[in-house]
C-alpha cells in the first residue's frame, strides 16, 4: 500500500544536485517555504572545487587568471550564455552567499573574489578554480612557490597515485618525493569513506604523522588525497600540521569524492534545520498548472506526495541527473516537456574531431530562458510566470570545457530564487 | 554377607565415577570452540574452591533461605558420614567416642534433623517452584536422591528408637558389659532403665522407690560411662515413646536387627547410586568453581574453556532463569530454550544424541541471549554459563543448525560456484516479490561508480571479511551470474539500511535486489548447508 500526503509550499525545487542545493539554501535564507525533490547523490561526483570560469577563449591554450576578463569576452561572444544574463557582481555575490552558508555549516572555503586559484589535482595537473576548500589552499600556486613537496598516498586507495603526481610535477617541482602509507587493519581495497572515517581517530592521525615525519627531510609541504575526514576536515589538517610541524594540504581527486560528501552533508544538515522539506529519491511524475499554482506529484517507492506551489525551480540537471532524456528522434525535458534547444539531427550531436576547439553541439543543448532564467517557448516568452530553470540544464552552457559548472549553477540559482521572491513579494502587496 | 554388599557397592561406586569421567572426556570436544580456547588459562582458584566447597558462598549470594537449608543438609550429612557412618575410623580421633554418649548422641540426632529439614525444604521448593514444576525434563530430577536420603535418615531414627525400646538388646548389653544377674539387682536396673531409658519389657515390673535407687546406683556403676541420658536423643526418644503400645511385639520380632539391616542396605544403596544421581554434584561443583571465572569485564579479553563437566554440575536450581534478561521473551514466545536452565538440559540431551533435540528451537532460544552475564553471576554451581552459550552458538553454526543467514557466510564463494548446476534450477521465482534480480532493467543502468560501496556500513566496518561490495554484486548480476551473486557475503551480511539504494545516482534498487537475492537464495543455501554438513562436520 502506498501512502499519500499533501504539501503546500511557496517553491518546489526539482533536483538536489549542486544547483538545486544552492537554490534551496537561497530560498530558505529568504524565508520561503520550500520543498526539494530529488537525489543528492550527484554531489558524490563533485570535486569540491567551485569554478567560475577557468578557460576563455577556448582556443587560447592558457588558463584564465582573472575570470572577469574572460567573462567580458564571453558576454560579447555568446549572448545566450547564462553568464551573459548576469552582472559580474551578482555572480560574486552568489559565491559570497554560498561561502557564508557553507561556513555556518562548518565547511570552510576560500574565495579570492578577483583571480582564479591554481589547484594541484590527483592527476598532477593544475586546475584553475575560483572558490576552493581551505584544506586545499596551501596546494595552490605551487609552481610559483617552488616548494619541496611530499605527496602521500594510501595503499589500496584507487585513483590516487603519489608517484603519478610526482612524475607530472617533475618539471615544475623537481624535488617532489612520495610516500605510500599502509594501513595494517585495512588490507585490500580502500574506499575514500573508509579512509575519511579513519581520520576521526586521533591514534590514526598520530600513526600518519609518524610516517610523514620519518620522510620529512627537506620537505616544506605535504600533499594528501582529499580524504581527511568527512567532518571538520580543516581541524584534522591542522592537527596533522601540528603533529608533523609541516604544512599540509589536500589534493582533490576522482569520485566518489570526499569533499563532495562534505558539501552534501553540510547542505543536507543545514537545509533540514532550516525546514526545507526534502523528498529523497522522489520523481515528479505528473504536473498541472491552474490558477497560478503548480500541482506536482512526487513519487517514491512507497509514497505519493502531492505538492502545491506557486513557483518551481527546475534544477534537474542533464542526462545523468535525468533532467534531459534523449530518444531516437530528439532530446526532451523530462518533467514539463519544455522545448529543448538542440541540434536538428542526431548526427550533428558530436563534432567529427573529438578535441575540436568548438566543442560538441550536444553539450550546448538545453533549455532556453529569458533574463531571469525562466524557460521560454517558441515565441521566446516565459512559459510560466514562476517556472525557472537553473544549473547545467541551461542551453549554450558548455560548462565542462569552460570550467564554469559551479559558477553557472550557483549564480543562476540565486538569481532565479531572488527573482521569484521579489515577484511574490510584489504580488502580495498588490 | 554385609561385607560382600559393602564391597559390591564400593565397586559400583568406583565404576560409576570412572564411567562419569569417561563420559566427560567423551563429550569434551563437543563444546570445544576452535578459535577461542587457544592459550586460554586454566587457572585454579583455591580461595573460591575452598569457600564454595565448604560454605557454598555462591549459593549464599544467590539465595539466603535456600542456603540455610542447603547448608544444614550439607553439614548434617557431612557429620553423619564422618562421625556416624565412618565411626570405626574417626572414633580414633575422639578417645571417649561412643555412639550413645553425649555429645555424639545428641549431635547425631541433631544432624539427622538438619538433613531432614533440608530434604523437606527441597521437596517443598520442588512443589511450589513453578518453573521446575512445569518442565517435564527436570521435574523429577534429584527427587530420587532426596527420597533416598530421607529413607536413610528415617530408618536411622527408627533404628535408634527400636534399639531404645529393645529388651533383647538390653539383656545382651547387660550380659556383655556387667556381672549383674537376677540376684544382684537386674530387676532394679530394668526398672531404672524402663523409667529413664524407655525400654519396653515384656513382663510387668512394679516400680518402687527402693529398687529405683538401687537401679540408679547400678546404672552409675556400669552403664553411665557409655550411655548418656536418653533425652539427648530427642528424636529417637520421641519415636520410642510413640512405639510404646506395640513395643513388646516389635521386641519379640527383633525389629532392631531388621531395621539395622535395612538402614545399612539403604546406606550402601546411597553409596552405589552416588555417581549416577544428583548427589554427584558434591564432587563436580568444587571442581567447577575452582576454574577461573570470567566476569563481564574480562570476558572480552580472556576466553574460558567450558568443560563438559560444567553441564552436569547443574542442579536445576533455576536461579539463572529468574535473573535472565530475556525472560519476557519466553513469556511471549513460549520457547523454553530462551531460559538458561532449560537450555542447559537441551544441550545435555543434544550431546547424548544430536538428533534428539529440536535444534531450531534451541538456536532460536540461544540467539535471543543478550550476553548480559546475569546467569553466570548468579549460578550457585559456578558454571560459566555465558561461555557455554557462546560455545553453543558457535557449535550450532558449525553444525549448520542455524538460520542460513549465519552459516552461509562461512561458505566460500567457490563452494557456491561448485553447486551452481545443481541449484540453478531451484532458484525459484517468488510471486510475492518483483524478481528484480531476474530483470535486466533493474540493474543494467549501473555505472559502477562505487557510491553504494562508499556509503555501505558493512563494507566500512569489515572490508577484510567481505568478499564483494554492493557494486560488485550488481556487476555479477550484469554478467548473468545470479547464482554467484547470491553466494557473496555481501548479500548475507547486508544490514538492509538502504543507504546504497538511497544514494544510487542511477536509482537502482540495490538493497531490494540484495534482499531478493537473499530470499531466493534461502533454498540453495539450505542445500549447500546440507551437503556441507554431510561431508564436513563430525561430532
Amino acid at each position: 500500500m502506498k501512502c499519500k500526503q499533501d504539501i503546500n509550499c511557496d517553491l518546489i525545487i526539482i533536483g538536489a544536485g549542486f544547483a538545486g542545493m544552492v537554490a534551496a539554501a537561497r530560498a530558505s535564507s529568504l524565508g520561503l517555504k520550500t520543498v526539494q525533490v530529488g537525489s543528492s547523490s550527484s554531489l558524490f561526483f563533485v570535486s569540491g572545487l567551485l569554478d567560475l570560469l577557468g578557460v576563455y577563449p577556448l582556443d587560447s591554450n592558457e588558463t584564465l587568471v582573472f575570470p572577469k576578463k574572460g567573462l567580458d569576452k564571453l558576454t560579447t561572444d555568446i549572448p545566450f550564455h547564462p553568464y551573459s544574463k548576469i552582472h559580474y557582481k551578482k555572480i560574486i555575490d552568489s559565491f559570497d552567499f554560498l561561502k557564508g552558508f557553507l561556513q555556518s555549516g562548518g565547511l570552510d572555503y576560500h574565495l579570492s573574489r578577483d583571480d582564479n586559484l591554481f589547484v594541484l589535482t590527483a592527476a598532477g595537473t593544475i586546475k584553475p578554480s575560483f572558490m576552493v576548500p581551505t584544506t586545499m589552499l596551501k596546494g595552490c600556486a605551487l609552481v610559483k612557490k617552488q616548494k619541496k613537496l611530499l605527496i602521500v598516498d594510501f595503499k589500496g586507495l584507487k585513483g590516487f597515485s603519489a608517484k603519478q603526481i610526482a612524475e607530472v610535477l617533475y618539471k615544475t617541482n623537481p624535488g617532489t618525493r612520495t610516500l605510500t602509507v599502509e594501513i595494517p587493519e585495512l588490507a585490500g581495497d580502500l574506499n575514500p569513506t573508509q579512509l575519511a572515517n579513519l581520520f576521526e581517530d586521533v591514534s590514526f592521525l598520530k600513526y600518519l604523522a609518524k610516517k610523514i615525519k620519518k620522510n620529512s627531510e627537506n620537505i616544506d609541504l605535504v600533499g594528501l588525497p582529499a580524504v581527511c575526514g568527512l567532518y571538520n576536515s580543516l581541524e584534522k589538517i591542522q592537527k596533522l600540521e601540528k603533529m608533523t610541524q609541516l604544512d599540509c594540504f589536500e589534493i582533490p581527486g576522482l569520485p566518489p569524492s570526499v569533499p563532495g560528501m562534505r558539501l552534501k552533508n553540510v547542505f543536507e544538515k543545514k537545509l533540514s534545520k532550516e525546514n526545507v522539506i526534502f523528498l529523497c529519491n522522489a520523481k515528479i511524475n505528473s504536473y498541472s498548472f491552474e490558477k497560478n499554482q503548480f500541482t506536482l506529484t512526487a513519487v517514491t517507492q512507497n509514497m505519493d506526495t502531492q505538492i502545491k506551489a506557486k513557483g518551481v525551480i527546475l534544477a534537474s540537471g542533464r542526462f545523468p541527473g535525468g533532467g534531459l532524456n534523449a530518444n531516437r528522434d530528439q532530446i526532451r525535458e523530462t518533467v514539463f516537456d519544455l522545448p529543448v534547444h538542440q541540434p536538428e539531427k542526431r548526427n550533428q550531436w558530436y563534432h567529427l574531431n573529438f578535441f575540436h576547439s568548438n566543442g560538441h553541439a550536444i553539450n550546448k543543448s538545453g533549455l532556453e530562458t529569458d533574463k531571469v532564467f525562466r524557460p521560454v517557448d517558441q515565441s521566446k516568452q516565459p512559459k510560466y510566470q514562476f517556472l525557472y530553470a537553473v544549473g547545467s540544464i541551461l542551453a549554450h552552457n558548455d560548462w565542462i570545457r569552460l570550467k564554469s559548472g559551479s559558477g553557472v549553477s550557483c549564480a543562476t540559482a540565486c538569481i532565479a530564487v531572488d527573482h521569484f521572491n521579489n515577484k511574490l513579494f510584489e504580488g502580495a502587496h498588490d | 554377607m554385609i561385607n560382600i554388599a559393602l564391597n559390591i557397592s564400593l565397586i559400583i561406586f568406583t565404576l560409576g565415577v570412572c564411567f562419569q569421567i569417561y563420559r566427560f572426556k567423551k563429550y569434551k570436544n563437543f563444546l570445544h570452540v576452535e578459535t577461542s580456547t587457544q592459550g586460554s588459562q586454566k587457572n585454579f582458584q583455591i580461595k573460591a574452591f575452598l569457600l564454595n566447597t565448604l560454605f557454598q558462598t555462591k549459593l549464599f549470594k544467590a539465595g539466603k533461605l535456600r542456603w540455610i537449608f542447603h547448608f544444614s543438609l550439607f553439614t548434617g550429612f557431612l557429620y553423619l558420614i564422618f562421625v556416624h557412618a565412618l565411626h570405626d575410623v574417626t572414633s580414633l580421633l575422639f578417645e571417649y567416642y561412643e555412639p550413645t554418649v553425649d555429645p555424639f548422641q545428641f549431635l547425631r540426632n541433631f544432624s539427622g534433623v538438619m538433613v531432614f529439614m533440608g530434604c523437606i525444604a527441597f521437596l517443598y521448593r520442588r512443589v511450589i517452584h513453578y518453573r521446575i514444576k512445569h518442565d517435564k525434563r527436570i521435574k523429577t530430577k534429584g527427587l530420587f536422591s532426596i527420597l533416598l536420603i530421607l529413607l536413610v535418615i528415617g530408618s536411622g531414627f527408627l533404628l535408634e528408637a527400636s534399639k531404645i525400646i529393645s529388651e533383647p538388646v538390653f539383656i545382651e548389653m547387660v550380659e556383655e558389659y556387667s556381672d549383674i544377674d537376677e540376684e544382684t539387682g537386674l530387676e532394679d536396673l530394668k526398672i531404672y532403665w524402663k523409667e529413664y531409658y524407655n525400654i519396653i519389657f515384656s513382663q510387668q515390673i512394679d516400680i518402687t522407690d527402693k529398687s529405683l535407687e538401687n537401679g540408679q546406683f547400678l546404672n552409675e556403676e556400669y552403664c553411665l560411662s557409655c550411655h548418656s541420658s536418653i533425652r539427648s536423643a530427642f528424636v529417637s526418644n520421641t519415636f520410642a515413646k510413640m512405639l510404646n503400645p506395640i513395643g513388646s511385639i516389635l521386641n519379640s520380632h527383633r525389629l532392631d536387627s531388621k531395621l539395622s539391616i535395612i538402614h545399612y542396605i539403604l546406606c550402601l544403596l546411597l553409596l552405589a547410586c552416588f555417581p549416577f544421581s544428583r548427589l554427584f554434584h558434591v564432587l563436580l561443583i568444587p571442581f567447577i568453581t575452582g576454574q577461573k571465572n570470567i566476569t563481564k569485564e574480562t570476558s572480552n579479553t580472556s576466553k574460558g574453556i567450558i568443560p563438559s563437566t560444567a553441564l552436569f554440575a547443574c542442579t536445576n536450581c533455576g536461579y539463572c532463569s529468574r535473573v535472565c534478561s530475556v525472560y519476557p521473551n519466553y513469556q511471549i514466545t513460549g520457547n523454553k530454550d530462551v531460559l538458561p536452565h532449560s537450555k542447559i538440559e537441551s544441550v545435555k540431551a543434544m550431546i547424548k544424541d544430536v538428533s534428539s533435540e529440536n535444534w531450531e528451537r534451541l538456536y532460536q532460544g540461544n540467539s535471543e541471549c543478550t550476553m548480559c552475564h546475569n546467569c553466570t553471576d548468579i549460578c550457585p554451581s559456578g558454571i560459566d554459563l555465558q561461555c557455554l552459550w557462546v560455545a553453543l552458538d558457535t557449535k550450532l553454526v558449525q553444525m549448520r543448525h542455524c538460520e542460513n543467514i549465519r552459516s552461509v557466510k562461512d561458505i566460500p564463494l567457490n563452494e557456491w560456484a561448485k553447486n551452481e548446476n545443481t541449484i540453478e534450477s531451484l532458484l525459484s521465482k517468488d510471486e510475492m516479490t518483483s524478481n528484480l534480480a531476474d530483470k535486466a532493467e533493474a540493474f543494467e543502468k549501473c555505472v559502477q561508480c562505487t557510491i553504494c560501496t562508499n556509503v555501505c556500513p558493512v563494507v566500512e566496518y569489515n572490508s577484510n571479511q567481505n568478499d564483494m561490495t554492493p557494486q560488485q554484486v550488481m556487476n555479477l548480476l550484469r554478467l548473468g551470474k545470479k547464482h554467484l551473486a547470491t553466494g557473496t557475503r555481501m548479500v548475507w551480511s547486508c544490514l538492509t539500511c538502504y543507504s546504497c539504494q538511497e544514494h544510487c545516482p542511477q536509482q537502482i534498487r540495490v538493497t531490494d535486489i540484495i534482499l531478493e537475492l537473499r530470499n531466493s537464495g534461502e533454498k540453495s543455501a539450505g542445500i549447500i548447508n546440507k551437503t556441507q554438513t554431510n561431508t564436513e562436520v563430525h561430532i
